[in-house]
């Protein structure tokens, strides 16, 4: 009785293997749009159903499958294909099922039942090694949005980091969110903040191409006010992320400072506006040449005194600033107004987010790798960055 | 009709060029340069604030850094457009009324 046993489960598994490589074989079609990454070129590219395209899976890694991509004729693209498995899982007409039944085999092989369903993580819960949407930019690369999940692990609101990546994702490869941002005019050319820039050349020069810098970025949570504010309520909780450098995603938290307009007496909220020292939220693009904050501001000896501390933590001498342009109705007067990202001594600020002189490199990061991406984020008042995006 | 306008540019940076400050009681505007003015208090010169102009329509637009306000200029009028903030984050400041100083003549000009 028991060798027979034995035989029904080895029959099942040969049948299971036997399914499994019909499978292999299958081809497959879309129900939905997917992202893949093309590791020989090192590009992504976005696929809908409406392409007719077919696909084989390959091989697998931990969270990833390898495609082998088939035009609507028959012939195979050239490239080395692969997309994640969330990606294929839903995406993939029998898809599901072949993971189940490869679920099944690896269940009986050893010795146990087989499952009645999929694993799948419960509603709002993230599923390790898979990448998410947000986390599928185009011109990034496997590693990258490997570290990319990462930051889902940290400290950063997921609210701000769907927001950022968003922003990001729009304008990975073109300059879309470009319906708000210079409405209300930019510096002249001429400001020491521009470096003879226009913004005819940001748009269309600098952002042609979309957000070149996708290694750093700055999100600021003005819902997180820092205690270390001396209890007036005017720094809030900065990230700066890099996820270019070392083998994991590099999360530095600090503070950056508050619009006493903002945080002081609080009358004027985080409105877009002249002389009313506001913190505005929304997304930015920063300038790609960072400036020395001296240059725009008559308290020449406490900035010069500031020069000399970004000197001295091995910088260049100077307060180091970057420009930053507002994308959207909520901060697009900021060029104009002179809200730069820039090192400070005070405590607060009249609307820059400005911060500790040590953090220096954050800037200058920024700005070398620039046009980069800051954005002012809070629970409340942010507005839909579609409105701005064509 | 380009002699016409250059004569008119001419006669519109001239009258500026001979007039490096003004009074604007209880003020100082200080022309620091062709695009750069610096409004400062008179009883405290610590209180000041640095502003950027551009030229449109015979008039300078000026606009402050790290959001001081703005104004427009031109060599007898101040007409402010914003609130306009003196000092710095942190330190004394003197913000001058919008609503109160909507425009103000500027009583005379020393070099």
């Amino acid at each position: 009785m028991l060798k027979v046993g034995v035989a029904m489960r080895i029959l099942f598994v040969l049948f299971i293997f036997y399914t499994l490589n019909l499978y292999a074989e299958q081809r497959y079609e879309l129900n939905r749009g997917i992202s893949l990454l093309n590791q020989s070129s090192g590009q992504t590219i976005d696929i809908q159903p409406e392409q007719n395209l077919q696909f084989e899976i390959a091989g697998e890694g931990s969270w990833f499958y390898r495609l082998r991509v088939f035009n609507s004729d028959g012939t195979e693209r050239a490239g080395d294909f692969i997309s994640a498995k969330s990606n294929i899982d839903n995406g993939f007409v029998y898809a599901s099922l072949l993971d189940q039944y490869a679920q099944a085999a690896e269940a009986i092989s050893q010795g146990g039942d087989p499952p009645s369903s999929p694993d799948c993580p419960p509603n709002g819960e993230r599923d390790n090694g898979t990448i998410s949407e947000n986390c599928q930019i185009p011109g990034t690369d496997a590693e990258w949005q490997a570290k990319c999940e990462q930051l889902y692990s940290s400290n950063i609101p997921e609210d701000a980091l769907n927001y950022a990546l968003k922003v990001m994702k729009l304008n990975a490869t073109s300059f879309r969110t470009n319906k708000c941002f210079d409405s209300q005019g930019l510096k002249q050319s001429n400001h020491p903040s521009m470096m003879g820039m226009t913004g005819d050349q940001l748009e269309n020069g600098l952002l042609a191409n979309g957000l070149p810098n996708k290694c750093q970025m700055v999100i600021n949570d003005t819902d997180d006010r820092s205690p270390s504010s001396g209890g007036d309520n005017c720094r809030g909780r900065m990230y700066y992320i890099d996820l270019c450098q070392g083998s994991d995603a590099v999360v530095v938290e600090d503070y950056f400072n508050l619009g006493t307009g903002t945080c002081r007496s609080g009358r004027n909220g985080f409105r877009n506006g002249d002389g009313l020292h506001t913190t505005v939220k929304g997304a930015f693009f920063t300038h790609n040449e960072a400036f020395d904050f001296t240059n725009t501001t008559t308290q020449t000896s406490q900035y010069n005194a500031v020069a000399r501390q970004v000197q001295n933590a091995g910088g260049p001498r100077r307060a180091s600033a970057v420009h930053l342009f507002g994308l959207q109705n909520t901060n697009n007067l900021a060029s104009i107004t002179g809200k730069y990202m820039h090192v400070s001594p005070h405590r607060s600020s009249w609307g820059c987010p400005s911060i500790k002189p040590e953090n220096y490199y954050m800037i200058e990061s920024l700005a070398n790798s620039g046009p980069s991406l800051v954005l002012n984020w809070g629970r409340e008042g942010m507005e839909d960055i579609e409105t701005c995006t064509e | 009709m380009y002699r016409i306008i250059f004569v008119c540019f001419l006669f519109s940076f001239n009258s500026w060029a001979d007039c490096f400050s003004y009074k604007m009681k209880p003020y100082k505007v200080i022309r620091k340069s062709a695009s750069q003015v610096i409004i400062a208090s008179a009883k405290d010169s610590e209180l000041s604030s640095l502003f950027f102009c551009s030229m449109k329509e015979k008039v300078f637009v000026c606009h402050g850094d790290d959001d001081s306000g703005s104004f427009k200029l031109d060599d007898k009028r101040i007409k402010f457009t914003s609130d306009v903030i003196l000092g710095v984050p942190d330190g004394p400041s003197e913000v001058i009324q919008f609503k109160e100083a909507k425009s103000i003549e500027l009583k005379a000009c020393t070099k």
